[in-house]
């Protein structure tokens, strides 16, 4: 009913303001848009973040599990009495410190192993003292664990966590 | 004086009820296209900002892709086995893609934790850098061996190990000093990346200390 109103009426009161509103119409879409464009790089820029600590962490993990201080009595095995050594530090200093002597300081990293039963688990953490977990990423790659001898063995897995630390 | 006072307030009242009984809606036209033309300057401005800033976003970007290109491979030589093929790699600027200009005024430098690239353009300069996994130092394996010769009177090379009084830590120590020494590489040559061990004899015990050797 009050649409004939504003089509029929002829004193403009409106005129002058429709300027106002058209561009103030362009100014908010402009806004979003650039809100948009600015959300999408920063999700762009958070996912190869994300990307880049993933292929180090898998490049890490395929390294650590042909590692040869770490093998059994075979090239594809990785020794359960080793991994024994190395996750408690205080057994051998040298050793758990040879371990990550090839890793730059960048790195805040921890290596899990585990069996895919469950049964044994293993980790071996470069910082020892190591209370922050938040933002991790990790890889891990299929392994063969010798439990003993090369007759008892047990397919597991090694987890190559890197954490995010105040250099990466 | 007071009937000045009295002229002066007329002129005033005038004045005021010509704005007000104006009924042309002048002042309304002329706010509405002031803020008009004010408004169109600042999107216009705002969208030249923006297009100036996704080409330095663009440059930017690639300058992040050749640094991580460099880390890559550095990287993957580090995680090669000492004496395998994965173990010693070339890099070429050139054979990635990028454009010949940008790769002429990009500094490449390349230290014991990081590799970062630096360009300048239009007095701006971006800075691209990336961890590295690996120790890294930036010396060819003859300049180390000096080094090592000088600071333990053996290369530790597998037929010159560093023996006692010299224990691995201070080796460890001595290099990671080393590696705190930012080199500069030459965009135009070839760069060697190579993985080295460096022997040493602790005890009865042979220790090898990795590293990944970067230069050109």
């Amino acid at each position: 009913m009050n649409t004939p109103l504003f089509i029929s009426d002829d004193n403009a009161f409106m005129e002058p303001h429709n300027d106002i509103i058209s561009t103030s119409l362009v100014i908010i879409g402009f806004v979003v848009f650039a809100a948009i464009l600015s959300s999408t790089y920063f999700a762009f820029d958070d996912n190869s973040y994300a990307l880049d600590n993933y292929k180090h962490a898998s490049m890490i993990a395929n390294d650590i599990a042909n590692y040869q201080s770490i093998q059994g009595s075979r090239v594809d095995l990785i020794s359960a009495e080793k991994l024994d050594l190395l996750s408690t530090p205080a057994k051998d200093k040298e050793k758990h410190r040879t371990f990550f002597q090839r890793f730059s300081g960048n790195m805040d990293l921890s290596v899990d192993i585990s069996t895919n039963d469950g049964k044994y688990h293993w980790t071996i953490d470069r910082d020892e003292n190591q209370t922050s977990k938040n933002e991790i990423i990790a890889a891990s790659v299929p392994v063969v664990i010798e439990l003993g001898s090369n007759v008892n063995c047990a397919p597991g897995t090694l987890t190559v966590s890197v954490r995010k630390n105040k250099w990466i | 004086m007071k009937f000045k006072q009295k002229a002066d307030k007329s002129q005033n009242e005038k004045i005021i009820s010509f704005f007000i009984e104006d009924q042309r809606a002048w002042i309304d036209l002329i706010i509405s296209k002031a803020s008009l033309i004010f408004a169109t300057v600042i999107i216009l401005a705002a969208v030249y900002h923006l297009a100036g800033d996704f080409q330095e976003l663009s440059r930017k970007e690639e300058l992040d892709i050749a640094t991580q290109e460099l880390a890559y491979i550095m990287n993957s030589v580090g995680s090669g086995q000492y004496g395998t093929l994965g173990s010693k790699k070339e890099y070429i600027f050139s054979s990635y893609g990028i454009d010949k200009n940008v790769f002429d005024r990009m500094n490449v430098s390349v230290s014991g934790e990081y590799v970062a690239i630096s360009y300048r353009e239009n007095n701006k300069e971006m800075i691209s850098a990336a961890p590295l996994v690996y120790k890294t130092l930036s010396y060819s394996p003859d300049e180390l061996s000096i080094k090592m010769i000088d600071q333990f009177s053996a290369s530790g090379n597998a037929s010159d190990p560093v023996t006692y009084p010299h224990r691995p830590t201070d080796v460890s120590k001595f290099l990671a000093e080393l590696g705190t020494k930012e080199a500069n590489l030459n965009t135009s040559t070839k760069v060697h990346i190579v993985k080295t061990l460096i022997c040493c004899i602790n005890n009865t015990e042979v220790k090898e200390l990795e590293y990944t050797l970067v230069y050109q």
